[in-house]
């Protein structure tokens, strides 16, 4: 059995178990004088042998402790998670699900799309995952004792997989997706970069291929759309070359303006990461008032993505005060503990 | 009244009280006197005087001697006993008073119970002085007077004993039943009292608690008598507190002795009657 705390904050309140720990090692308590007859056989430089740091009455400290802290833990409100009330919990499901606007647009063929579940749930229509997903963990925070789960449904681009991964889902938050719909042709300019001046340009890159630097591509001047791009590479790393070129070429780099007019790059990462590639490639002369633009094209997460973001819903206790009996057994434990501290207090000595 | 007394004194009843010294007494008793008379031990004989009386001469002498002669024999007494008892406030404690009370009570009701005479002195608040006497009427007076007794007394011990000797002029037996810390004064009255032919029996009576030191462990100690105020961790001082109480109680048994005086132990874990018995015993023994 384990102990949920409805306001965890209220046990700053057993902060004032300080209080009767400092009492009983500081205060001098007050001594009944005992008349007694032989003090003559004391040795009076004895006497100051009482310890200065003494806890007096430890037993009726315990109780004051005890005392505090029970109160703390009353006011913060215990639910104490047994078997039966946690297999309640678990019977129950609250569920978020985060809609993107193609999806939500989409008519009957999306909605058939969101696994239908029992339990609470609610959609959450929004063009903005990261919002989406803070809105929906606040809903789930607000719901009863039960698994919590959001589905995020729509067509999964890589930058929703950047955007779930970067939310603050609690981890107790089950995370599963919903891949519905097609992504749509980029839309937004991203990124604009002014070359430099000249009437050529390079384009150089290397990638390390076994133990010596291979140049991928190395142009003298822009190449021409569709233009075969040369590797130059020593026959034994060749294929290896080969291999790297086209895994470059599948970023997404398509020259697709001939010299002298502004060189559109289609760029499908991220747009710092377009910057980079062309500080990296132009290197040496340029063409002269040429524009590199980069679009950020939307790219479909991958399943190994989706897969590593997707969690089980854990089982959660209450997040709302469903159950006082376990506070006012809580309170009732905070009398028990006053009376026993009543009566350690005035017993006799 | 002997009711509260009773359990002790029955348990001694059997035993008597024997003066250890040569005690004069007004009457006939059963104690020895230093005075040569005509009691029931033969002493002596000594050629008939004009003037002794002829059933004292022995005629079983005469025929076979032709000379008279006449039996001496040495006089017995009764015994006068005053049982001073210490009502001071350092008495008062744990038991102590009461356990004295009792035994003063046992003591002075065996007295009288063989014949002999009793009286009490206590200097409390409300001064108690019980001539020696006799009589089951003087005992329930005497043991009124005990009962009635409570130990708030500010004189000191001694005081007391400087009452015995003008109510005792012959020689008698004096019980002193006190805790004798103040030794500095009551030694040299008991000395007084022995070196005048008293046969002196110094009971001292003490509490367990104090023998012991059991107090609480952060105790503020009062004494009784002077006021003066002490902050005692008990667990520190109690080895060296009773060392020094062992040794202080050693020296005035030796003190007492070596003055003739008997010293009997008493604690509130003794049982009275045993100890009373042991005393009792020994006294019949050396008598």
């Amino acid at each position: 059995m384990r102990a949920l705390w409805l306001l965890p904050g209220a046990w700053w309140l057993g902060l004032l178990a300080a209080v009767p720990i400092a009492v009983h090692l500081l205060a001098r308590p007050r001594r009944e004088p005992l008349r007694f007859p032989s003090l003559r056989f004391l040795n009076t430089a004895a006497a100051p042998a009482r310890r200065r740091w003494q806890v007096r009455e430890p037993g009726l400290l315990a109780v004051r402790v005890a005392l505090v802290l029970a109160t703390a833990a009353a006011v913060a409100a215990p639910i104490f998670v047994t078997a039966g009330r946690q297999a309640a919990w678990d019977a129950r499901v609250a569920r978020a699900t985060v809609i993107t606007p193609a999806v939500a647009t989409a008519g009957d063929g999306a909605s058939a799309a969101i696994p239908e579940r029992a339990g609470v749930s609610r959609a959450f229509v929004t063009d903005d995952l990261g919002q989406g997903l803070a809105d929906a963990s606040a809903w789930l925070e607000a719901q009863g004792p039960s698994r919590r789960e959001i589905v995020v449904v729509g067509p999964l681009s890589r930058d929703a997989v950047a955007a779930t991964a970067a939310s603050a889902v609690p981890t107790d938050i089950g995370m599963s997706f919903q891949r519905v719909g097609e992504l749509t042709s980029p839309t937004q300019e991203r990124e604009r970069v002014q070359l430099r001046a000249g009437a050529l340009w390079r384009i150089r890159e290397s990638i390390k291929v076994g133990e010596t630097d291979t140049s991928l591509r190395e142009m003298s001047r822009a190449p021409e759309p569709g233009q075969v791009v040369a590797v130059q590479a020593s026959p034994d790393t060749r294929a290896a070359a080969d291999a790297a070129l086209r895994a470059v070429l599948r970023r997404g780099v398509v020259v697709a303006a001939p010299t002298g007019t502004p060189l559109d790059a289609l760029w499908s990462g991220e747009a710092e990461d377009l910057a980079a590639w062309i500080d990296a490639h132009t290197i040496g002369s340029a063409i002269g008032g040429a524009t590199a633009r980069g679009h950020v094209e939307p790219m479909p997460a991958s399943d190994a993505d989706l897969q590593a973001l997707t969690r089980p819903a854990a089982p959660r206790g209450p997040a709302a005060p469903v159950d006082s009996g376990d506070r006012r057994a809580m309170w009732l434990i905070v009398l028990g503990l006053l009376g026993l501290e009543t009566w350690l207090r005035r017993r006799p000595a | 009244m002997s009711g509260h007394y009773g359990a002790d004194f029955a348990a001694i009843r059997d035993l008597d009280l024997r003066a250890r010294v040569a005690v004069t007494g007004a009457r006939h008793g059963p104690h020895t006197s230093p005075l040569h008379g005509f009691g029931a031990e033969f002493r002596e004989y000594r050629h008939y005087r004009p003037g002794d009386d002829l059933k004292h001469v022995d005629w079983k002498a005469y025929a076979r001697t032709h000379s008279l002669y006449t039996r001496r024999f040495t006089e017995t007494t009764n015994l006068e006993a005053l049982i001073v008892v210490d009502a001071s406030a350092s008495m008062d404690f744990h038991g102590k008073f009461p356990l004295a009370r009792t035994a003063a009570a046992a003591l002075a009701m065996l007295i009288i119970d063989q014949g002999d005479a009793a009286g009490l002195v206590a200097l409390g608040s409300q001064p108690l002085q019980v001539p020696a006497s006799r009589g089951v009427v003087h005992m329930a007076r005497l043991l009124a007077g005990l009962t009635r007794l409570v130990a708030d007394g500010r004189e000191p011990f001694s005081a007391a004993l400087a009452r015995v000797g003008p109510r005792l002029p012959r020689h008698g037996l004096v019980v002193a039943v006190s805790d004798f810390y103040d030794d500095a004064l009551v030694v040299p009255a008991l000395r007084r009292l022995a070196r005048a032919g008293h046969d002196v029996v110094a009971v001292q009576v003490l509490a367990d608690e104090e023998v012991r030191l059991v107090i609480g462990a952060d105790a503020e100690l009062v004494d009784a008598e002077t006021a003066q105020s002490l902050p005692v961790a008990a667990d520190a001082v109690r080895s060296d507190y009773r060392a020094r109480l062992d040794q202080w109680r050693a020296t005035l048994r030796r003190t007492l002795v070596r003055d003739g005086i008997e010293l009997v132990s008493l604690t509130t874990a003794d049982r009275l009657d045993l100890v009373l018995r042991r005393f009792l015993l020994a006294r019949r023994g050396g008598a």
